[in-house]
């Protein structure tokens, strides 16, 4: 344990022993309901040991009501089994946020309590404090704290009017949250509060087919790749399908939709990958097709940035060979990613764009993080990433940037996710100081693993 | 009386009989090789004809080969678009519409995953884990299968079915059966209740 780790757990250790309260999210427990407050408490707990232990002691049993695993003395904490009340959602956010804090300036790989068998979508529900974690296979949504708490996870398909819907991405909108659900008719948009309970629909878009996974919130707008139906008669004899694939740009106010660049190409934007970002308030998304080509969109203006902002060995995207014919197949198909170089994804923060990149023939580190200023349309620098995961699925923010460490792919909609690697901002937006560029740092954070 | 005309007639008469023998000796050398050619050449023949009745049985053969395929291909190709046609007409007869013959389908698949449900309570815990997780994987084949025969892609990501051929969208509709559900002790079962506008 580094001297820095040690001196602040026992000084939390006195604190405890002397029977101060824990943390400032305590103060709050006595407004909150008793099941709320037992939660807080459990969570502050499991996070205090998971941040210092590096690994969860504590979790909460929504079904039982219990906070378990209490190995250090102090056992389990009987709580009243009434339902969650939604503002706990928050309350737990706040007392995570306060000790996140304390580890703001180290990598840290975090154990993922009970994880999820798939992440379609990551996010921050709130900024540090709750990551919100989208399984479209099973239509659940898990939230966890930044300790890899698993806080609460939902499970049942949504009841809207007669339908039963079942999530498939989840995407913070404005103050709330914008959802893609299905029932067994279709897919729409939905919009759905930050307590995760209240549905509403999103205005019916005209000519929208499909959206695939990845697409993206822009103010007002969700940009994505999917597929228009095509009112042309002449191309739909041509195509004889009726529909045009290519980035799509839908306006929820106006219930508009328009097909920005047509781009035939599917392959890679069925993968799992995210090739969509937003970055100061424009859209910047990669086409993969036999080059990789980073496009900015502003307004529907799409234009081409300059082939410099793509490392040069990472230009050229290979075909995919294997077959996607069957859920055990995608195993192979994702095999076949894990040993080929390669853009996987693209990531806005501030005004900066960063290219996430595979190379499983480099020395130092396999993945990597290229920043883009797209303003200028220049690469800045490089960051290599600690891990060792074969998938990545990234989550910027403020304070810190996670990387969820995901496995091998065992079949579609199944693979192990065991830690969540988080790396200080600073760490990654000025790649020049960065200390994952100096070989001892970078090793320390490797080997915390 | 003397003998001398007696003995010349004599000698003349077995000189001629000797050029008698001697044709016909020449008649039966030229007969014998007559026959002894005759023979090669009828045997020349039987094996020229035998080898022609070959070649000539091969190419009937081939020829007959042809023609069976032709027609017999043609006649079970026309027999099996007639069978085809029939049995499309008797299915359209009976199912009217696609979109019934998909709720047909759906409502055998629901009802078939009740009736798998209602039997799975009686097993232990471990083989109903083990059947649950084959029945999502056999669901989830047979969507990708459905999928590609509905001539779209699959994506990976959420699970879904995008562009089909035709003017229809199908959304992700196999059985949602979680592996890792009946595991998950940490899970909310608590029900969503989400209201609409």
């Amino acid at each position: 344990m580094r001297p820095s780790k040690l001196l602040a757990a026992s000084i939390l250790a006195l604190l405890w022993a002397f029977g101060s309260p824990i943390h400032s999210g305590v103060e709050t427990l006595s407004s909150l309901t008793p099941k709320a407050a037992a939660l807080v408490a459990c969570s502050t707990l499991s996070t205090q040991s998971g941040l210092f232990a590096n690994r969860s002691t504590r979790s909460f049993d929504d079904a039982t009501g219990l906070c378990v695993d209490g190995n250090d003395g102090c056992g389990p904490v009987m709580l009243a089994k009434q339902a969650l009340p939604t503002r706990s959602v928050l309350s737990i956010a706040a007392s995570s946020k306060a000790l996140l804090q304390l580890t703001a300036s180290s990598c840290q790989h975090i154990p993922v309590a009970s994880p999820p068998e798939w992440i379609t979508e990551a996010f921050w529900l709130q900024e540090g404090a709750l990551l919100g974690m989208v399984n479209a296979y099973h239509g659940e949504v898990s939230l966890y704290d930044p300790s890899g708490q698993l806080k609460q996870r939902i499970t049942r398909p949504y009841q809207f009017g007669a339908r039963e819907l079942v999530l498939q991405a989840l995407v913070p909108y404005h103050d709330r949250l914008l959802a893609q659900a299905h029932d067994q008719e279709r897919s729409a948009l939905f919009f759905l509060d930050n307590q995760l309970s209240h549905m509403v629909e999103a205005p019916i878009l005209p000519n929208l087919r499909t959206l695939y996974a990845g697409w993206v919130v822009n103010g007002d707008d969700v940009v994505g790749y999917g597929s228009v139906s095509t009112a042309d008669k002449r191309k739909k004899r041509v195509n004889g399908r009726g529909f045009q694939l290519g980035f799509i740009r839908l306006n929820l106010p106006r219930a508009s939709t328009k097909l920005v660049v047509p781009f035939e190409d599917n392959d890679y934007y069925l993968v799992n990958q995210q090739y969509i970002t937003t970055a100061g308030g424009n859209v910047y998304f990669i086409a993969m097709d036999t080059t990789a080509t980073i496009y900015r969109l502003s307004k529907d203006i799409a234009t081409r940035l300059n082939r410099r902002t793509v490392p040069d060995e990472y230009l050229t995207v290979p075909a995919l060979n294997t077959p996607s014919s069957g859920a055990d197949k995608v195993r192979g198909q994702f095999e076949e990613l894990q040993a080929t170089r390669l853009a996987v994804g693209l990531y806005g923060y501030d005004n900066f764009i960063y290219l996430l990149t595979r190379n499983p023939e480099a020395l130092d580190s396999m993945w990597s993080l290229y920043k883009i200023d797209p303003r200028s349309e220049r690469l800045v620098g490089r960051i290599p990433l600690p891990s060792l995961a074969p998938h990545l699925t990234l989550v910027p923010g403020d304070h810190y940037w996670l990387a969820i460490e995901k496995g091998t792919v065992e079949f579609a909609g199944r693979q192990q996710i065991r830690d969540i690697l988080s790396i200080p901002t600073k760490w990654i937006t000025a790649p020049e100081a960065s200390p994952l560029n100096r070989p001892s740092d970078f090793r320390q954070c490797l080997s915390n693993n | 009386m003397p003998d001398t005309p007696q003995k010349e007639d004599d000698t003349e008469s077995l000189l001629a009989e000797i050029e008698n023998l001697k044709v016909q000796n020449l008649l039966l050398e030229q007969e014998a090789d007559f026959r002894r050619r005759f023979t090669e050449h009828v045997t020349d023949v039987d094996g020229r004809l035998r080898a022609g009745k070959f070649q000539l049985g091969l190419a009937g053969l081939v020829v007959l080969c042809i023609a069976w395929y032709g027609t017999y291909q043609k006649l079970a190709q026309q027999l099996e678009q007639q069978l085809g046609q029939r049995v499309q007409t008797r299915l359209d007869q009976e199912f009217n519409t696609k979109g019934i013959q998909e709720r047909i389908s759906r409502s055998a698949t629901d009802a078939a995953h009740r009736i798998i449900q209602q039997r799975l309570v009686s097993f232990g815990n471990a083989e109903s884990d083990e059947i649950k997780c084959l029945i999502d994987r056999l669901g989830r084949d047979l969507f990708f299968l459905q999928c590609h025969t509905d001539g779209g892609d699959y994506d990976v990501g959420r699970g879904a079915c995008v562009n089909p051929g035709g003017e229809r969208f199908s959304a992700n509709a196999f059985p949602k059966i979680n592996c890792g559900e009946i595991s998950e002790t940490h899970t909310s079962h608590a029900p969503v209740q989400a209201t609409s506008r």
